[in-house]
Parts: structure tokens; C-alpha cells; sequence
């Protein structure tokens, strides 16, 4: 909907500019010299995109339309409409190239700032796309015969001249006008001007042409009359001859045929514009037999009175009361006989005649057809010739008409031959032509008419008394003649102005606007830096002051003035503000400031000084510099480091109190930090080691090797943040003893400096503890080997001793001896025994353990096929839940379990089969393996002592055993990271938890 | 009813009241047999390799081996054996005091025939013994028997 409006507007005002540059159009082949149409749509399509074509189009096929149908109605008529709207096409498609050429090379937007915009602008939309329209214009109006191929070169530049003037003033403008970006401002400031001036121009333009118009017009008004008098006069002439021959007729009563031709001898030779001259005597209806006899006499030849039929044919005449039939006829070769017509016969003749047969002499219509059918421009002239001697009676009736035919075109074509060349073209309107203009014209009377190719003069005309139109136009030669061309030149050079004043304006107003654009542009930016200073200044926490050669404060930041009492801070600017100092301080702060304001600047220097209570320590710099007006000024930067300085120190305290040995040492290998803890290590002072190599710190053997000293490890770390896993080495008290330490290095990088961080720890004890360690498990692994094959060795020999001798020699013993050697052989067994458990729990984790993964559910069915026998001894019932995997070594659990699984059934009821549950839980991070029974059970009392190795809670006479199974037990369970408790709460037997470890 | 040839015995056994009992339990077997006490680890490889004393040993059927010995203790011996190509098919058995694991390992590993351990009393010593006649001396067979 919107699309539609914008395309009728555009149409619209399309229309509207076409008809007011038709205004302007000049005389009579050229075009509009000025067409502001073509620079309106042009801006419209540039501004308002392809989509408003329909509306351009539509524009540019009415005006077109309106200027032919104003200019000739007939001309429209005779005018197919398709021709009109193809007219419509130039233009659009002018614009359209235009539109194209400056989005294209500006862009869709331009806002016409500067030099090359507005000279790309007007070049591309005016000089050279208007070459389309006017091509294209005048070719199709010479296809259609509406110009001649003289006026082409004419037309064609008044056309290029007025399309090009009206794009280089109206399409910058408006496409100004109308983008929404520019500043109505600017907008004003160049369209008022600009306008002001156009129609400045229009109106001079007005006035000149209107003058320029007059002149010729008056020119042709003048000359058209001397042309109608020449042609009034020529005709008079030539009817003057005819009039003479009523003379004849009333000569004489009588008038023969030969008379008549001999009278009429030289007519035409003399005026050859007469092409017949003829005698029609009125004869009425009595005397017709008697008058056809006498003519068929007089003239030799068959005479009869007839009349004209529709198609020319002659037909026996009607009655009548009286006939006008022609007697004599005198004629030029070309013309048709019609001897006996009768022409009162004629409509048109009676009604020319009869109107009134008294007033005038002449009679004449364009009856030319009537004698020759193929001529146009025939007029016949009837003169009636009355009888004499009736004069005086009313009502008089002619006794017949003396006829002329003239051919008109005969006088015509010497006067327009004449004028012709002279550059006025004249034409004769009769019939269908004239009555178009005739009847709103009085007699006698002229006109102008104007259409867009020309002025015509149209003049009314009348011959005997029929009205003809007289059609006076210039032709090209005579307007080229007659043109004003300086006048023609200073409107185009006014309108070329205004295209220029147009481009300076723009350019001279797009400057300012860039101009203040980047004004508005940098002042923000100053703004936006002022005030980012401003925010620095106050955020930054160091201090920033400034004072000029008296001492006095010319400015300051928040966190200077928070050296002053909060009421105070506002007063501080303008004066010294070293009230808050010492005396001493302010000496050595004035100092300063003279220093700074001699050498140009100052080193850092510290300050210590007390404000407000509290100790703070500055380190301030102050640099002279020079304000705008040159006067010497300083700037003061403070930094209150007092946190830093306490940091630094717990840093150090902190460093120093470590219990590890720290050193930091510089790339070169130069000790440059040893704290207490390494003074202890080493047994030097820190004093003695600090900027000496870190070779010194360990023996001359291990300093020399190429790999393994102490630099090579603290300088593994290759880059910073690196660090080394600890290192074992050799060291080198200060007494010249070496010890094992541990030593670990990082590469530490603060700023450009970079160094490494070593921490060493004296690891002699642990090394002690490591080998007592390794010997005391030797020792173990020797005694046990020795208890297993030297302890054990003797005891078997007694055991076997006493046994053979209680076999073999049982005949030489009492039964007392019997007796004591049955318990030689008993604790000589059980010791074997208590060996055997001894190693057997010792062995625990002794040797090298494989840990896999393995399956509890295997582990305790392996153990139940291991138990087979004692469990169908005695008749147990074995329930297995699900049992978790572990990591572990199987040997281990298989033996653990089955400590368990035999305990459960060796200490049952008697009498009652042991029933044995095997069931897992996880809690957290272990499985909970439970191994319940319906046995004896055990008081909670003994839950730790059964644990223990040998201990038993039953005599060996009721359950045997040597009280080892559970002590192996906790053993395996301690070894795999797990233990084994007694559930104290279970009644009904006991139950035991092994909790191992759940991965 | 074929004569039948009498097994070799080698037992190598510091201790002379093993060694009496091993014999004792020994003495019981039906298959004839002669056992040659060394006692110490050297003793046995010069019995085998038939050195000093020993020049007319026999070259045993089957080896029984202490471990604990003074001078060569039974693992040298065994790894002598083993490396030797003409003692190496003698089946060795150890027989032992010790029921540690690392002993058996051990013994295996250097190409033991069996473990066997010394047992405490009589009984299970003749049993033992028993085991050993039924297995290795009727129903195996033996290089050279």
C-alpha cells in the first residue's frame, strides 16, 4: 500500500515538473529547454530504489499524453495510444541508467559532501545518462513522422540541453532533500538559495520568452495578414473576369453560344486559375420543351435538362417550377462537360442560392468535386444576372447565373511558394479541419495556437461568402531564424549556475558538516580522555601531585589528599600543604623539590614519614615539566609501600623460620638466599655462603662429576615455573662431614630476573632408620631360616627319639618312664609346632607377594574344596553370598579364609552341625567380608587377645591348635591394607569382619 | 622269580639321627636297596663324581639330598648335578626340615625331582618313607634300573 502511494507521488510529481517544463518549451521543433521532470524521477529512483519504476513510467507516458491531447485533439485521434505510451519509455529508462551509474559508484546513500560526490553525481546523472532520452525521444518521434529530418539536430540538443540542465539542478537537490541522514540544517541551507535563484531564473526565463514570443508571434500575426490580403486580392482578381461577364448579359436581351465564346476567348490564358465559366438561364417549367428545342438548334446538338444522381450520373430532371439548367459552359480541357445540369438541383447549391437571391452578387462553395472529382481546392462562383428591367421590382428572381470554377490551389501555390522561403508555411482548412476551430471564431477573426512543437496562426477567411481557416505556422528555418540565441544562452548559462551554486552549496555545506562532524567526534573524544584521566587519577592508589616553584599545590589526587584530615582535603590546592610534615621532613621534602625543579627530576627516594597516627614509608619521585604558558611546573608520584615493606618481611621471617633448608640461587649458580633452617644443615652462616657458588654446599667428588651436583639439579628446571622432583645427594657439613640430603628445585621468574628455589632436607636419619630397618628384616629373614632348619632340627630328633623308643623299647620301661617319655614326645611335637606357626606367621609378606586382581567367591571356594574332608566330618553347611573382587595376593586369602573356615567348624557344638555364612558388604571405601558360624562363639572380653600370637582361650586337650590361626589372620588382612575384627554384637556364634580395601 | 637288582641309594644327611631314621624307615621297603650316607654336600659330589675315598662308588639310582649341610649345602649340590650331563637324569629328591615356601621355590626351581619334609614323628616318617618306596622305587622307573 505504501509502495503503491510512493508510485502515484512519484508519477505525480513527475506529471506536475512535465507540465511546467512544457511551460518552457520554445518555438516550435525544439524541446523544452529546461525538463526538471527528468532530474525529479531520477532522485527518485536513486533514493527510492527500482521498485518506484511503475510509477516513473506512468509519470513520464502522461505528460506525454497530456502534451499531444492539448496540442491536437485530432493529432491524438489519429495517434495509436501505443505510441503515446512508448513515449513514456526515454525517460523512465534515462533515469534508470542514471540511478544505476551513481549507486554504483557512490553508493546507495551519497550525501553529496564533497567534490568528487557531487562531480561523480552530476556527471554520471546528467551529461551522460541523458544521452538516452533524448536518442530515443526523437528517433521514435521521427519514426512517427511527428518531426522532419531537418529539426533532428534541433530537437534532439534542446532536448539533451533541457533533460541534462534538469538533472544537474533538480536531482542533487532532491535527493538532498529527501535522505533521511542529512541535517535539515544543511538541507535549508542549500535548497533555500537554490530555489530562490531557480526561480529567479524561471521568472527571467518567463519574461524573455514571453517577450521573445511576442515579438515573433506579432511577426507572424503581421505577416499572415499580408499573406490573407495578397491572397484576397489575387482572388479578386480573378473574380473580377467572371463579374465581367454579367456585363455581357446585360448588354444585350440576347446572348448566343458563339457570343459567349468569343467574349470568353482569352479567360483562360489570362487567368489560369479559372478552369470553366458557364451560363445557367432560369427557365421555368412551361417554356422547357420550347427551350430544349431552341438549345439542341442553337448548340448542334441534343439538348435535354437533366440532374445529377448520387454517383455523378446524369437522370432526367425532376419537376420543378423553374430549372437553372447550364447552356453554355466554356471550360479548360481537364474539366468535365456538364452541359443541361441543372445545379440548383444540388442541395448545397440551393442552399447557397436561394438563402437570398438579392443580397450579393457572389455565391461560392468548395464544390469542386462536382466538376473534378480528383482535385481538392475547387470553389465555384455563381453570379446572378437579373433582368434589367425588372430592377426595381421585390422579390426579384435572376434570370440566370453566370458559374465560374476556380482552382484555388492555382492561386494559392504561387503566394505560399512565395512565403514558404520567407519560412511561413500556409495552409488552407476546409471541411472536417476547420470546423474544429471555426465555430468558436468570429468573423474576420484570428488565433494562436499552441502545442509542443509550435505556435500555429490560425485566420478566418472568406471567398464570395463562404468562411475558409487560414493555417499560419513557422517553419524550423524561420524559428531558427528569428531565435534570440543569446537569450536562449544566458538561460542555459542561468540554469547551469544554479547547477553550480547547487554544487558549491553542497559541497561547501557537506564540508562543514564533515568539518563538524569530526569537531563534535574529537570534542567526545577529549571529553571521554578528560574524563578517563579523571578516574584514573582518582582509582590509581599511587599519589599524584603537582606544585609549582613556590611548593605550593597546583593539583592533586584522591590519594594524595588522603594524607590530610578529611575537613581539610578541599583547602589543600593553593598552599604548601607540608604542615602534616616534621620540620625535618618538610627541610628534606623542599629539598627535593628544588632538586627536582634544577636537574629536571629526581631519583626514587624513601621517605618515612608519620600522618594521622599512623608510620608509613614513601617512595616518591618528582620530574619537572612545563605547562602551556611555560611556567615551570613539578610532578610529584608517591607510592605508600609501607604494606609492601611489612609483607616482605613476614615473606622473610617466614622464609627464614622454614624448617627445610631454602636457598635461592641466581642462574649462575651463586648462592643468594640461606635460611636458618640450611645454617643448620650445613653449619655455615649465612654471611659465609651468600653470593659463593652452590658447589661449595657438597663434596669435591660429587662437585666435579658433570651430572648429579648440586647445580645440575637445581638448574633442571629449564623454564620458569618448573620444578624438579626431589633428588637424593651427597652434602657437605662445614665440619667437612658428608651427609644425604634431599634436594628440590624450582625455576622461579619475577619480572626480567629469573632465578631457581632449592629446598633441601638433611635426610640422614631417615637414611639410618632406612638401613636399620633393612638389617632388622635381615636378622628376621636369618632367624628364620635358622629356626627353620636348625631350632627345628633337634626337637624333631627328640620327638623321633622318644617315639622310636616307645615303640621299640617299650619292654624296658615302667609305666612311669613311659609316662615321661610320652611327654618328651608330646612338647617336643607341639614346640615343632609353635616353630612352625612361628614362621608360618612371620612369613606373612616376607617374601615378594604377587597382588592381582582376584575373586573372593574363588577364594573361599578353593577353600571349601581344601576343607573338603573336615567338612563332610562333621557335617557343616556352607552358605557363600556375593563376594566383591579385590586386589590381593590369592595364597594369602586362601589361607586367611581358611584359618577362618576351620576355626568355624573346629569350635562347634557338639552334637550340632556347624552352619558357616560367608557375605560381603561395602561401606565406603572397604568391603566388609563377614565369616559367621553357630559355633561356640567367643566373649567379646577376648576380642584383641585372640588376635594375638599363642593365644588360646580353650586347653589344647578340648579344641587343639596352637593358637596361631587368627594372629596369621590379621596378619594377611593388615598386609593387603584391610583388618580383622570380632563382631561383638553377633550372638549365636561368632563372627568375624575382614574389612579390605574396595579398588 | 627274577633276582631282583638292588637300588642305589644316595642320601646326603649331616644329621646322623635323620639319617638313622630315614634308614630305619627305609629298611622296611620290599625293594632291595643300598643306601650310601654321605654326610655333607662336598661328600656327595665327590661320591658322585667318584673322587678320593669314594673311587668305587656306584652311580646312584636316586639321590636324597639335605639341604642344611656344612661346606656345600643341598642347593649346591643340586645346581653341581643338575649342570652336570652325566648326573643330570638322577632323580633328586630334597628332603628338608623346613616348610618354607622360599625352600621349596628354590628347590624346584633347580630341577628337584620332589620336596619332601623330615617329619617330626614316626609315624608320619614311615609314611613318608613309604610314599617315597611305593612311588619312586615300584611304580616309577628309573634311568639305569
Amino acid at each position: 500500500m505504501n509502495l503503491i502511494a510512493k508510485n502515484l507521488f512519484v508519477g505525480t510529481l513527475y506529471y506536475v515538473f512535465g507540465r511546467l517544463g512544457l511551460m518552457l518549451s520554445a518555438d516550435p521543433v525544439m524541446a523544452t529547454l529546461f525538463w526538471p521532470g527528468a532530474g525529479v524521477i531520477m532522485a527518485a529512483l536513486y533514493l527510492g530504489g527500482y521498485r518506484l519504476l511503475p510509477g516513473v513510467y506512468i509519470g513520464a507516458a502522461a505528460v506525454n499524453f497530456s502534451a499531444v491531447y492539448g496540442s491536437d485533439p485530432v493529432l491524438l485521434s489519429e495517434l495509436p495510444i501505443v505510441r503515446i505510451l512508448l513515449m513514456g519509455v526515454p525517460p523512465t529508462l534515462q533515469a534508470l541508467t542514471g540511478a544505476y551509474l551513481v549507486r554504483r559508484f557512490l553508493g546507495p546513500q551519497t550525501r553529496l559532501e564533497t567534490l568528487r560526490d557531487v562531480g561523480i553525481f552530476s556527471v554520471c546523472a546528467g551529461p551522460v545518462s541523458c544521452l538516452i532520452s533524448p536518442t530515443l525521444a526523437v528517433f521514435i518521434l521521427y519514426a512517427y513522422g511527428l518531426i522532419s529530418p531537418v529539426s533532428i539536430p534541433l530537437s534532439w540538443t534542446t532536448w539533451y540541453v533541457g533533460d541534462m540542465l534538469g538533472v544537474l539542478v533538480f536531482a542533487p537537490v532532491c535527493v538532498m532533500v529527501f535522505n533521511k541522514a542529512i541535517s535539515i540544517r544543511r538541507k535549508v541551507h542549500v535548497a533555500a538559495p537554490l530555489v530562490s535563484i531557480f526561480f529567479l531564473v524561471i521568472c527571467a526565463f518567463f519574461y524573455a520568452i514571453k517577450h521573445e514570443n511576442d515579438v515573433r508571434i506579432e511577426q507572424l500575426r503581421t505577416d499572415s495578414d499580408l499573406i490573407a490580403l495578397t491572397l484576397q486580392s489575387a482572388l479578386d482578381e480573378s473574380f473580377a473576369q467572371l463579374t465581367s461577364v454579367r456585363g455581357l448579359f446585360y448588354a444585350s436581351d440576347y446572348v448566343s453560344a458563339s457570343e459567349f465564346g468569343l467574349f470568353l476567348k482569352h479567360v483562360f490564358t489570362e487567368n489560369p486559375s479559372v478552369r470553366g465559366v458557364y451560363w445557367a438561364p432560369r427557365i421555368v417549367r412551361e417554356d422547357v420543351r420550347a427551350f430544349e428545342a431552341r438549345a439542341s438548334k442553337e448548340l448542334g446538338q441534343s439538348y435535354k435538362i437533366l440532374e445529377m444522381g448520387a454517383g455523378g450520373e446524369g437522370l432526367d430532371a425532376a419537376d420543378r417550377p423553374a430549372y437553372f439548367p447550364i447552356f453554355f459552359a466554356e471550360q479548360s480541357a481537364a474539366v468535365k462537360p456538364l452541359i443541361g445540369y441543372d445545379f440548383v438541383a444540388i442541395p448545397d447549391v440551393r442552399r447557397a442560392i436561394e438563402g437570398d437571391m438579392t443580397g450579393r452578387d457572389l455565391r461560392s462553395f468548395e464544390a469542386g468535386s462536382i466538376f473534378m472529382p480528383q482535385e481538392e481546392n475547387h470553389l465555384v462562383l455563381f453570379i446572378p444576372v437579373f433582368d434589367m428591367a425588372k430592377v426595381d421590382e421585390l422579390n426579384l428572381v435572376p434570370k440566370g447565373f453566370v458559374i465560374g470554377l476556380f482552382n484555388i490551389e492555382d492561386i494559392l501555390g504561387e503566394i505560399r511558394g512565395a512565403w514558404a522561403e520567407k519560412g511561413i508555411n500556409l495552409a488552407v482548412l476546409t471541411g472536417d479541419r476547420a470546423a474544429a476551430f471555426l465555430p468558436q471564431m468570429a468573423n474576420d477573426s484570428s488565433v494562436f495556437r499552441k502545442d509542443r512543437f509550435g505556435t500555429k496562426y490560425l485566420k478566418t477567411f472568406s471567398i464570395a461568402d463562404e468562411r475558409w481557416l487560414l493555417s499560419f505556422s513557422l517553419s524550423p528555418a524561420y524559428v531558427e531564424g528569428r531565435v534570440n540565441w543569446g537569450m536562449w544562452y544566458v538561460l542555459a548559462g542561468s540554469f547551469l549556475f544554479t547547477f553550480l551554486a547547487s554544487g558549491f552549496l553542497l559541497i561547501v555545506t557537506g564540508h562543514g558538516a564533515a568539518t563538524e562532524a569530526i569537531v563534535s567526534e574529537k570534542t567526545l573524544q577529549l571529553k571521554d580522555q578528560t574524563n578517563f584521566l579523571k578516574v584514573v587519577m582518582d582509582n590509581v592508589p599511587d599519589m599524584l601531585f603537582v606544585k609549582n616553584e613556590q611548593h605550593e599545590i597546583v593539583a592533586a589526587n584522591t590519594a594524595f589528599l588522603k594524607l590530610y584530615p578529611p575537613e581539610d582535603r578541599i583547602n589543600v590546592v593553593g598552599r604548601t600543604g607540608l604542615e602534616v610534615f616534621t620540620p625535618e621532613e618538610q627541610v628534606f621534602y623542599k629539598q627535593q623539590d628544588n632538586l627536582a625543579f634544577s636537574k629536571g627530576y629526581t631519583e626514587v627516594f624513601e621517605s618515612n614519614t608519620d600522618y594521622l597516627g599512623v608510620s608509613r614509608t614513601l617512595f616518591t619521585r618528582k620530574i619537572r615539566f612545563q605547562d602551556s604558558e611555560g611556567r615551570f611546573l613539578m610532578l610529584g608520584l608517591a607510592r605508600d609501600v609501607s604494606e609492601i615493606l611489612t609483607a616482605r618481611e613476614h615473606l622473610e621471617s617466614i622464609l627464614m623460620a622454614t624448617a627445610d633448608g631454602l636457598m635461592v640461587i641466581e642462574e649462575s649458580g651463586v648462592i643468594s638466599t640461606f635460611n636458618k633452617a640450611c645454617e643448620q644443615i650445613f653449619g655455615f652462616e649465612r654471611e659465609e655462603v651468600i653470593g659463593k657458588s652452590v658447589s661449595l654446599l657438597e663434596p669435591e667428588s660429587q662437585a666435579m662429576e658433570e651430572q648429579g651436583n648440586f647445580l645440575y639439579y637445581v638448574t633442571l628446571p629449564g623454564k620458569a615455573g618448573q620444578s624438579t622432583k626431589r633428588h637424593e645427594l651427597w652434602a657437605r657439613h662445614r665440619n667437612g662431614t658428608i651427609f644425604p640430603i634431599y634436594l628440590a628445585a624450582s625455576h622461579v621468574k619475577v619480572g626480567a630476573t629469573s632465578f631457581y628455589c632449592a629446598i633441601v632436607r638433611d635426610i640422614s636419619v631417615e637414611k639410618k632408620a632406612q638401613e636399620d630397618l633393612r638389617r632388622s628384616n635381615q636378622e628376621l629373614e636369618d632367624f628364620a631360616y635358622v629356626a627353620s632348619h636348625d631350632l627345628k632340627a633337634p626337637l624333631r630328633h627328640l620327638s623321633l627319639s622318644a617315639n622310636f623308643l616307645l615303640r621299640n623299647y617299650t619292654d624296658l620301661l615302667d609305666d612311669k618312664g613311659k609316662e615321661l617319655l610320652g611327654i618328651v614326645r608330646k612338647s617336643s611335637e607341639r614346640m615343632f609346632e609353635m616353630i612352625d606357626s612361628l614362621l608360618a606367621y612371620s612369613s606373612v609378606g616376607r617374601q615378594d607377594v604377587e597382588m592381582s586382581r582376584i575373586s573372593l567367591e574363588e577364594v573361599v571356594r578353593d577353600v571349601i574344596e581344601g576343607v573338603r574332608s573336615q567338612i563332610e566330618r562333621s557335617g557343616a553347611e556352607i552358605d557363600i553370598g556375593s563376594l566383591p573382587n579385590i586386589s590381593g595376593n590369592k595364597a594369602l586369602m586362601i589361607q586367611l579364609f581358611q584359618n577362618l573356615m576351620e576355626n568355624a567348624i573346629k569350635y562347634r557344638h557338639k552334637d550340632v552341625a556347624p552352619k558357616i555364612k560367608v557375605s560381603a558388604a561395602r561401606e565406603g571405601k572397604f568391603w566388609k567380608v563377614s565369616v559367621a558360624d553357630n559355633g561356640i562363639g567367643i566373649d567379646p572380653q577376648y576380642k584383641e587377645k585372640i588376635f594375638k600370637i599363642f593365644q588360646r582361650l580353650h586347653g589344647e586337650s578340648e579344641y587343639d591348635g596352637t593358637g596361631i590361626g587368627l594372629a596369621i589372620c590379621q596378619r594377611i588382612a593388615e598386609f593387603h591394607g584391610g583388618s580383622i575384627s570380632l563382631d561383638e554384637t553377633y550372638s549365636g556364634g561368632s563372627r568375624f569382619v575382614i574389612a579390605l580395601p574396595a579398588v | 622269580m627274577a633276582i631282583q637288582q638292588s637300588i642305589d641309594i644316595l642320601l646326603a644327611e649331616d644329621e646322623d639321627t635323620d639319617a638313622f631314621f630315614f634308614e630305619q624307615a627305609l629298611g622296611a621297603s620290599a625293594v632291595p636297596n643300598a643306601v650310601h650316607r654321605v654326610k655333607d654336600g662336598q661328600q656327595a659330589v665327590d661320591f658322585l663324581r667318584r673322587k678320593g675315598e669314594h673311587r668305587q662308588a656306584p652311580r646312584p639310582h636316586i639321590i636324597f639330598l639335605d639341604i642344611n649341610m656344612p661346606r656345600l649345602d643341598g642347593y649346591d649340590v643340586l645346581r653341581e648335578i643338575k649342570a652336570d650331563e652325566g648326573l643330570r637324569d638322577i632323580p633328586v629328591i630334597i628332603i628338608s626340615g623346613s616348610s618354607d615356601e622360599s625352600d621349596i621355590v628354590k628347590s624346584y626351581r633347580n630341577y628337584a625331582a620332589a620336596y619332601v619334609t623330615k617329619s617330626k614323628n614316626l609315624e608320619d616318617m614311615s609314611d613318608l618313607v613309604k610314599a617315597v618306596d611305593s612311588f619312586w622305587f615300584q611304580q616309577a622307573r628309573l634311568p639305569g634300573f
